[in-house]
């Protein structure tokens, strides 16, 4: 893929190949469907725009990349409206939602819904990235932009919570 | 205790699971089950949007040689079903009934148009069209649009006329005011009066005031943002937040000069009248004051 090589076909292709992941990875960051596919839309628009600047990286590690820095500018809007106001605005509203996901089994489901929640968001992307869409370590990392070793912690840190909330269940 | 390294391997897919601890492995497995939910946009809905939004050059060139063709069998078809209809009728009176659809303040109305187009309406507005629809409609108000890909869209309003070929877009047409933000796809506006005319692209709105128009940006994920009860201003004059308020709420705001301030922000309607004012007012250093629930005072401290 050279500077003026990348056509609508490439896109359409990116598109095909990468919509799921990057869609699912925008999910587990933000627990709102809807404003996933939204960045998803986003994401592939703005890829176009800078076709020209595809060389180095893969298209795949690009999308990632750029899907996490529209996801952070989403938030980041909202929250300099929110100081703008100080202390008057009483908003629950949390910032990210954490995913929620059911299972037919309801009780397994909540319990594993508590324990998501209880992931930082790091561990939990890596987890469910791992344990939903099957993926391995250097996957996940070219995906994140991140080391192996770092996948690792995450994983561990993960592991460790999972385990220390069944352990409070026994 | 299984080892850590174990697990990594599990993960991996490197190991079976026999080692790990059953009540762990059993959380592990059932984690593997989880989908991510579904909404209503299916992946080619997504790709259409997509599609629209970065149409080049010679795309549009492809398009237009095809319509020759296509303009020509299409004549041809509705030729033909014209013949046919004469034989089966012979009404030579065909009156054109305007269909009105109209919201007041507080309301909030979601219509769906003959082609399949979506719109949603604000409060305080008129949206209408002839029964024979032809993709052409007159509004006075606020409504966002969310149009399905065909032939020539057309929004006519007092302040300017909008056309699309299939996208999403917001039109605020109040008095002769006319504000135009393309979300999706392009979007052109026109203000014959001032001899404007220009297309628009995603994040880009065209402001038709008075005796100005001018093209600014925004953030496209901030475009209709009414529709779930979240207003954004960026940059308005407080006059007219206060302005939105009173379409929502069913009460009168009385102001002075306000200093002319500007806003940016937000207020979300569901919060109530005294959230929303209170949202508007205090980064402004602005007083308010509700009388009987009705009337509303704004002043400058």
């Amino acid at each position: 893929m050279g500077i003026a090589g990348f056509t609508k076909e490439h896109l359409k292709q990116a598109y095909e190949e990468h919509f799921t992941s990057i869609r699912n990875f925008l999910y587990y960051k933000c627990g709102d469907i809807e404003l996933a596919e939204d960045l998803v839309q986003e994401v592939f628009i703005k890829l176009w725009e800078k076709r020209g600047d595809i060389r180095s990286e893969t298209v795949k590690s690009l999308l990632f990349t750029m899907a996490n820095n529209l996801l952070i500018n989403h938030f980041n809007h909202l929250k300099v409206v929110r100081n703008h106001e100080g202390e008057q605005i009483r908003e629950d509203r949390k910032e990210m939602n954490t995913p929620q996901f059911q299972l037919e089994e309801q009780e397994f489901g909540e319990k594993l819904n508590r324990i998501l929640a209880k992931l930082p968001e790091g561990s939990r992307e890596v987890f469910l990235m791992n344990r939903i869409e099957k993926i391995k370590y250097d996957e996940i990392a070219v995906r994140l932009g991140i080391s192996v070793k770092a996948v690792e912690k995450r994983m561990s840190k993960a592991l460790s919570i999972l385990r220390e909330e069944i352990g409070r269940k026994i | 205790m299984a080892d850590i390294d174990k697990y990594h391997q599990y993960f991996n897919g490197d190991s079976s699971p026999e080692d790990l601890e059953p009540e762990v492995l059993a959380f592990l497995e059932k984690a593997s089950e989880l989908q991510v939910p579904e909404s209503r946009r299916t992946k080619d809905d997504i790709w259409n949007a997509i599609d629209e939004a970065t149409e080049t050059p010679e795309e549009e060139k492809k398009t237009i040689k095809l319509w020759p063709l296509l303009s020509g069998l299409v004549a041809a078809v509705v030729l033909f079903f014209i013949g046919l209809n004469v034989f089966k009728s012979v009404d030579p009176y065909v009156i054109h009934t305007p269909v009105e659809i109209a919201t007041t303040v507080g309301e909030f109305e979601e219509v769906t148009l003959p082609d399949g187009s979506q719109v949603s309406l604000n409060a305080n507005s008129t949206l209408s069209y002839v029964s024979e629809w032809n993709r052409t409609l007159t509004l006075e108000g606020e409504a966002f649009f969310e149009v399905t890909k065909g032939s020539k869209f057309t929004v006519n309003t007092a302040g300017g006329t909008v056309e699309v070929l299939g996208t999403s877009f917001n039109v605020f047409a109040r008095n002769k005011d006319l504000v135009v933000a393309c979300k999706t796809g392009k979007v052109k506006v026109e203000v014959a009066e001032k001899s404007f005319e220009q297309v628009i692209t995603p994040g880009e709105t065209i402001e038709s005031h008075k005796d100005t128009v001018k093209m600014t940006r925004i953030e496209p994920l901030m475009i209709g943002k009414w529709q779930t009860g979240e207003f954004y201003f960026e940059d308005r004059p407080v006059t007219e937040v206060l302005d939105e308020i009173q379409r929502q709420y069913k009460v009168t705001i009385k102001t002075d000069s306000l200093e002319g301030k500007l806003f940016s922000g937000y207020f979300i309607s569901s919060a109530g009248l005294d959230m929303a004012l209170s949202m508007v007012c205090e980064p402004l250093n602005l007083s308010y004051n509700i009388i009987d629930g009705k009337d509303v005072v704004v002043t400058s401290n």
